[in-house]
């Protein structure tokens, strides 16, 4: 198994959170590749369940539910994948930030 | 009472808990009947549940010399018999026309069949098709140009109200702001369907991240003493069992191989997919896994004309070199549908006073067997049938029934003991959750035995013995530790509701397969199983004859 860091933004302002990074090792599957928002799922259940992003995947990348800013870029959580070795870089969309990666239409 | 969460109320005619296609449907019914209504969704609309997902098959008797009764007749011999046979002639009689409608309502419905029947046993070519997201964007653009509507997103319903034996109402929590809402009604109707995740592989996690299909619906009505029927029968399909596709549908019939590289399945025309699914679970569980799907070097047939959900499907496992033809896909038997559920009659009444059910949460419309191309039709006809038939109770009666404050305020109690009780010997609902499905896989998976079900329901007990220690992390914002909490408690319930159901049925009829009694029953009958709180009371009913 290889590994692969995700930098996840993370605030809270209702809990006094202020603006931050966290630093995550996630596996990365080689033969069958992983999605970010896999790896999101990775965190919330092996390592911190505090992690706040919508949860949720229509399987069809039409519902734009797990849209981020993945290394800068408006990208679907579903459709992109990590890279063993590599770092990415995770932000929630433009817009007021409830918990973390989520922001509040 | 909690100083730390908000409280609100609401107040309507109709309460409508779920929005998918179920779910919406139904609200837009009592909507258009004047009714107001309110529209509890735990995600924002139309980024939840199984709805979007669903292919678009929809299943009518509209060729030349096909009927309402040939459909219904089809589709009771495939559920072997143990469908209620005035539900399933309610569905095939209205599919058309609930079709017709929701073209008119502008969703883009493609009544062109193709020629071929889905299945062999269909007798005929029924296969319209309007894909799940058409139908929720069709339904939702309805619902929210409607000033009688009020929406509720991110609202996770956690337990239903009951006054005087009568469903009531709702807690809800509302995720982005931490309120938890009292919403009374004059009528609830219930639209939370499905319980896949109480398996370690669904087909209801495409890219292996839930859905949301934890089984709180038939929790809920569960602990309102709602009656459920059939919970046994759960539809289990062959599905990528790693990497990207992992929880997704894939055809049962491709080549599939042992760990010692024999070919198990016979190719070609394949016989119910889930017949070729025990096929498969037999090698796994016999040690004769993995199972791998292997297409390498075959010719792949482009010329098959499949619905766009499909092909759009096919293009993005493409794209990340995940299907067969490009690499070995090592598969698994998923969760794919629960057959089971509140049970309802055709107008969608439950066996409680002022709550209705309809779509996948609600029972004994498919039998031992959901045949392919007949759950829209399902949530459609039953959605907008729930909608009307609870309007038009709702608007006889002159006022809201009031919740009694002693339900309400333990709910509210249960909560806030979630996020502030004590952290040092609590337990985390992960826990939990794995617990229940380690449960579902060991002892109530596609082969089921006495010493099995028994067992696990035993271990059921004790998993719901530690629930009391459940606690979360901090905060009432979108903190999904709170919503795991609240998940496992359901599953638990609902988890206790299949094994209960499944001791029960002694035969094998449909999706149950029972080790210890592989025979058909020469009696066919409903499990019916209604929570006492410490346990279940379980009867067995008979099937009501065909209506003709």
């Amino acid at each position: 198994m290889t590994y692969a860091t995700l930098e996840v933004f993370r605030q809270d302002a209702s809990l006094g959170i202020a603006p931050h990074f966290d630093i995550f090792k996630v596996p990365v599957d080689e033969e069958d590749k992983t999605t970010v928002l896999e790896a999101l799922e990775y965190v919330f259940m092996n390592v911190d369940s505090s992690l706040g992003f919508r949860r949720y995947c229509c399987g069809l990348q039409s519902c734009n539910s797990c849209l981020m800013e993945i290394d800068g870029k408006a990208a679907p959580a579903c459709h992109t994948l990590i890279e063993s070795g590599k770092t990415t870089r995770v932000e929630p969309l433009e817009g007021k930030v409830a918990r973390d990666l989520i922001v509040d239409k | 009472m909690s100083d730390r969460f908000h409280t609100d109320t609401n107040k309507s005619d109709v309460l409508v808990i779920g929005a998918g296609g179920a779910g919406a449907r139904a609200a837009l019914a009592a909507a258009m009947a004047g009714a107001t209504v309110t529209l509890v969704s735990r995600s924002p609309l139309g980024q939840g549940g199984l709805t979007p997902s669903g292919n678009g098959g929809y299943h009518a008797a509209m060729w030349p010399g096909d009927s309402p009764e040939i459909h219904a007749e089809d589709l009771i011999s495939m559920g072997c018999y143990l469908n209620d046979p005035d539900l399933v002639y309610t569905m095939t009689s209205e599919a058309p026309m609930r079709a017709k409608e929701l073209a008119e309502f502008g969703a883009k419905v493609n009544f062109n069949i193709p020629p071929k029947p889905a299945e062999p046993q269909m007798r005929f070519p029924r296969s319209l098709f309007c894909p799940g997201r058409e139908i929720l964007r069709t339904l939702n653009g309805k619902l929210r140009g409607m000033s009688n509507v009020t929406i509720l997103e991110n609202h996770l319903a956690t337990r239903l109200l009951v006054s005087k034996g009568r469903v009531v109402g709702a807690v809800t929590l509302g995720l982005s702001d931490g309120t938890i809402r009292v919403c009374t009604a004059k009528t609830v109707v219930l639209a939370a369907g499905s319980l896949g995740e109480l398996y370690p592989l669904t087909s209801q996690e495409p890219m292996g991240v839930p859905t949301g299909s934890t089984g709180t619906g038939y929790a809920m009505a569960a602990w309102a003493g709602a009656e459920l029927v059939d919970m046994e029968e759960i539809q289990f399909a062959i599905t990528p069992a790693r990497g990207p596709n992992r929880g997704m549908r894939c055809l049962p019939w491709a080549k599939m191989v042992n760990a010692k590289g024999e070919e198990f399945v016979t190719p070609g025309e394949g016989p119910y997919s889930d017949i070729v699914a025990r096929d498969v679970w037999r090698e796994i569980t016999e040690g004769r896994g993995p199972v791998i799907m292997d297409l390498r070097g075959q010719v792949r047939d482009t010329s098959r004309k499949v619905d766009p959900v499909t092909e759009l499907r096919g293009k993005i496992l493409d794209d990340m070199e995940a299907m067969p033809w490009q690499k070995p896909v090592e598969v698994g038997i998923g969760s794919l549908y629960c057959m089971g559920g509140v049970r309802i009659d055709k107008d969608t009444r439950t066996s409680l006073p002022g709550l209705f059910a309809a779509g996948e949460v609600s029972g004994n419309v498919h039998g031992g067997r959901r045949v392919s191309g007949n759950a829209f039709p399902e949530m459609i006809v039953f959605g907008a049938r729930a909608g009307e038939a609870a309007s038009k109770e709702a608007l006889a009666m002159s006022c809201v029934p009031e919740a009694g404050q002693d339900q309400v305020d333990s709910e509210v109690e249960y909560l806030t003991t979630l996020v502030e009780g004590s952290k040092t010997e609590s337990i985390d609902h992960r826990e939990i959750r794995k617990e229940v499905r380690d449960i579902m896989y060991k002892d109530a998976h596609m082969f089921r035995n006495e010493t099995d079900l028994t067992a696990g329901l035993q271990r059921i007990d004790e998993v719901k013995a530690m629930l009391p220690k459940l606690a979360c992390g901090q905060g009432l914002i979108y903190n999904l530790d709170l919503v795991g909490c609240i998940d496992a408690r359901a599953m638990v319930t609902t988890a206790g509701a299949v094994l209960t159901a499944a001791l029960a049925r002694k035969e094998s009829r449909g999706a149950h397969y029972r080790m210890d009694y592989p025979e058909l029953s020469t009696e066919v009958n409903h499990t019916v199983v209604r929570s006492m709180g410490d346990g279940w009371d379980v009867r067995l009913v008979p099937v009501s004859p065909a209506r003709r």
